[in-house]
């Protein structure tokens, strides 16, 4: 056995003459230290990383499921299928129901019925043969409608046909009365012209929705990186060591820190990434919404989401830190997921427009950014700024709350 | 190189330790000898800096470990009563993580890396993460982790619970090598005939205070007993 305190004594010990200048290159040494460490563990730690990724893979899933669901919806809306009789006889009005209805020419009432039955229809409309004849008469027409009672798609394309039939029928109304010498201004008491501003209410929900899951994308990727490296300093009764060693805190809650960062911006880089892929993948061109693909949008998103990320990810690690064991911690944190939204977003609309006011800031540019705007440079700037000297101040903080001896009793 | 100087810590009325006083001289082995709630756990978390006396003084090699902690620990090394192993961690990277935390990296590190692995007889094991490893293997990382930054002098807490024979005679060589290298190593223990064979200077503890200083012979003469065990019994008065 080798002598334990002489072997490469005198080279190992020459490091501990740091002079003042080496000190900042020392702190570095800490902060590494501390990083590659917690990375490592993490990393070794399959169930832990997956967990720590799932809300990232799985929230652009759900974002992705319900932009689908209103692309189904949105196809079901304006495409109800008609079975129509009798459809050569009134060429004007066939032309009028093809651009709401999916208009199925028919031969047989028989096997149009039947087809109503079996759901392959929604509607089935008869225009009796006589159309033309009392078209030139001048008389009124009865159109037959076959609707299937138990079927809610089936009463939905009945209104829809009723208000179309209804237009058309004032349209026809009004071209008889100008044929017999009627003014068309007298006849026309009033008319809207409806201009649309904005986006639509359904459009605006689901870019909420996505500001949500990409925020808490980040947000929850760091979350329990976080939790395994303070609380779970306690509950593995690591804690009293690492304190006892020639090390202030503060570089010690760095380098954790900074695992807690690069977890929250992979998570984040991962929703993007995902969001981005699958969107690109849907037929977004039937709904109601222009959202911008083009990747540098996408990497402004990112970095849109960076504040966000970094502030939060020092609250974790404060939160955690306060927590006696794991399943502490995750309640603090679960509760600090919805808080920041909760406290803030309601006075969003009300704040002065560019106030570097975290957690805010971020969610109004993220909203922008998908409706096609930019991600202001200086603004972005200084909410950095404003982040880093928060998450300095909580980092001296926690490095004080460090220090002292409760901390240790508590464990 | 360790001097306790009239030490006192109170956590509110409570009186954890009171008036202790003691020296450790480099190059010698003192040990904490006392029951569970004697103070030695207390005692050592304040020579380590974790916990604030509440009067009386501390020095490690001049330094005071409360005002001073990061100059006094890095003349430190500890082993709690605790383990406190990461068990996704391989006793190597343990090493070089504490190694790091004392702001030590490169090629001697990595040096004093394979030194210790040799030492502790840890070749099977250096690559393995220390998730099921035995009582013993823990001990021998912990240890390490104590050492890796070459301390002067080395504060245990209970080193020896639940060593096995074969692990107490490792354990007991590597201590009496690092007093050899004039390390100072005060040490708290319940195994009296660990105690007694390996230490110069047994302080006696009960109710936080120290009841008696001396070498295992001189105790057991003053005491008029013949083994430590009834020493121990005299000194801290629980039967005469």
């Amino acid at each position: 056995m080798k002598h334990v305190a002489q072997v490469d004594v005198e080279s190992f010990a020459k490091a501990k003459q740091a002079s003042p200048s080496q000190r900042f290159h020392q702190w570095f040494i800490r902060v590494s230290a501390v990083f590659v460490k917690e990375w490592r563990d993490t990393w070794k730690d399959r169930r832990g990383t997956q967990s720590a990724l799932m809300f990232a893979l799985l929230g652009p899933v759900v974002v992705l499921m319900m932009l689908q669901s209103s692309i189904d919806t949105s196809r079901d809306e304006t495409m109800p299928v008609v079975a129509l009789l009798g459809g050569e006889l009134w060429p004007n009005l066939s032309t009028q129901l093809s651009a709401k209805f999916d208009v199925q020419p028919e031969k047989s009432s028989t096997l149009a019925l039947k087809n109503l039955l079996a759901d392959k229809v929604d509607l089935v409309l008869t225009i009796p043969e006589h159309v033309d004849s009392y078209l030139k008469g001048g008389r009124t027409i009865v159109l037959d409608v076959a609707v299937k009672s138990a079927r809610s798609e089936s009463q939905k394309a009945a209104s829809q046909l009723r208000a179309l039939l209804q237009n058309f029928n004032d349209t026809a109304a009004q071209m008889r009365l100008v044929a017999h010498g009627a003014s068309p201004t007298q006849m026309q008491v009033l008319s809207l012209n409806v201009a649309e501003h904005g986006p639509s209410a359904r459009f605006q929900t689901l870019t909420q929705v996505m500001v949500i899951m990409l925020l808490m994308g980040a947000f929850f990727s760091g979350m329990n990186v976080a939790i395994d490296t303070t609380a779970g300093e306690r509950e593995r009764e690591s804690l009293e060591v690492l304190l006892a060693q020639s090390t202030n805190p503060a570089p010690l809650w760095l380098g954790k820190y900074l695992v807690v960062l690069s977890f929250a911006l992979i998570g984040g880089a991962l929703t993007v990434a995902l969001l981005w892929l699958g969107l690109s993948q849907l037929a977004l061109y039937e709904l109601p919404l222009k959202l911008n693909l083009s990747w540098n949008t996408w990497l402004q998103i990112w970095l849109a989401m960076l504040p966000f990320a970094a502030l939060m990810s020092a609250l974790q690690m404060v939160f955690a830190l306060l927590a006696r064991n794991y399943k502490e911690a995750q309640i603090y944190l679960t509760l600090l997921a919805f808080l920041p939204g909760i406290l803030t977003l309601p006075f969003a609309a009300k704040l002065p427009e560019g106030l570097p006011i975290p957690v805010v800031q971020e969610t109004l540019w993220l909203q922008t950014l998908l409706r096609g705007g930019e991600l202001p440079c200086l603004p972005w700037c200084t909410l950095l700024a404003v982040v880093i000297a928060a998450v300095t101040a909580l980092m001296f903080a926690s490095a004080r709350a460090l220090r002292n001896e409760r901390m240790l009793a508590a464990s | 190189m360790i001097m306790v100087k009239q030490l006192q810590k109170k956590y509110g009325a409570v009186c954890a330790v009171q008036e202790a006083s003691f020296s450790v001289p480099k190059g010698s082995i003192s040990t904490l000898l006392g029951g569970n709630g004697s103070g030695k756990t207390t005692t050592l978390r304040c020579i380590v800096g974790l916990l604030a006396p509440s009067a009386g003084a501390i020095q490690i090699d001049g330094i005071d470990p409360w005002r001073k902690p990061a100059e006094a620990r890095a003349l430190l090394g500890y082993f709690p009563d605790r383990n406190g192993l990461y068990p996704r961690l391989t006793p190597r990277e343990h090493w070089r993580y504490f190694a790091g935390l004392h702001g030590h990296s490169g090629k001697a590190l990595e040096s004093r890396i394979d030194s210790m692995v040799d030492t502790l007889g840890m070749a099977n094991l250096a690559n393995r993460p220390t998730l099921g490893f035995s009582a013993g293997e823990r001990m021998l990382v912990a240890l390490g982790r104590a050492l890796i930054h070459a301390p002067q002098a080395l504060i245990l807490d209970e080193p020896s619970r639940g060593l096995d024979i074969e692990n107490l005679r490792r354990l007991r060589q590597v201590l009496l090598r690092l007093k050899a290298d004039g390390v100072a190593i005060l040490m708290a223990s319940h195994v009296l005939a660990e105690v007694d064979a390996l230490s110069d200077q047994l302080i006696v503890m009960a109710h936080g205070k120290v009841r008696a200083t001396g070498t295992p012979t001189q105790l057991k003469q003053d005491s008029g007993c013949t083994d430590l065990e009834q020493t121990y019994l005299a000194l801290t008065g629980v039967q005469s």
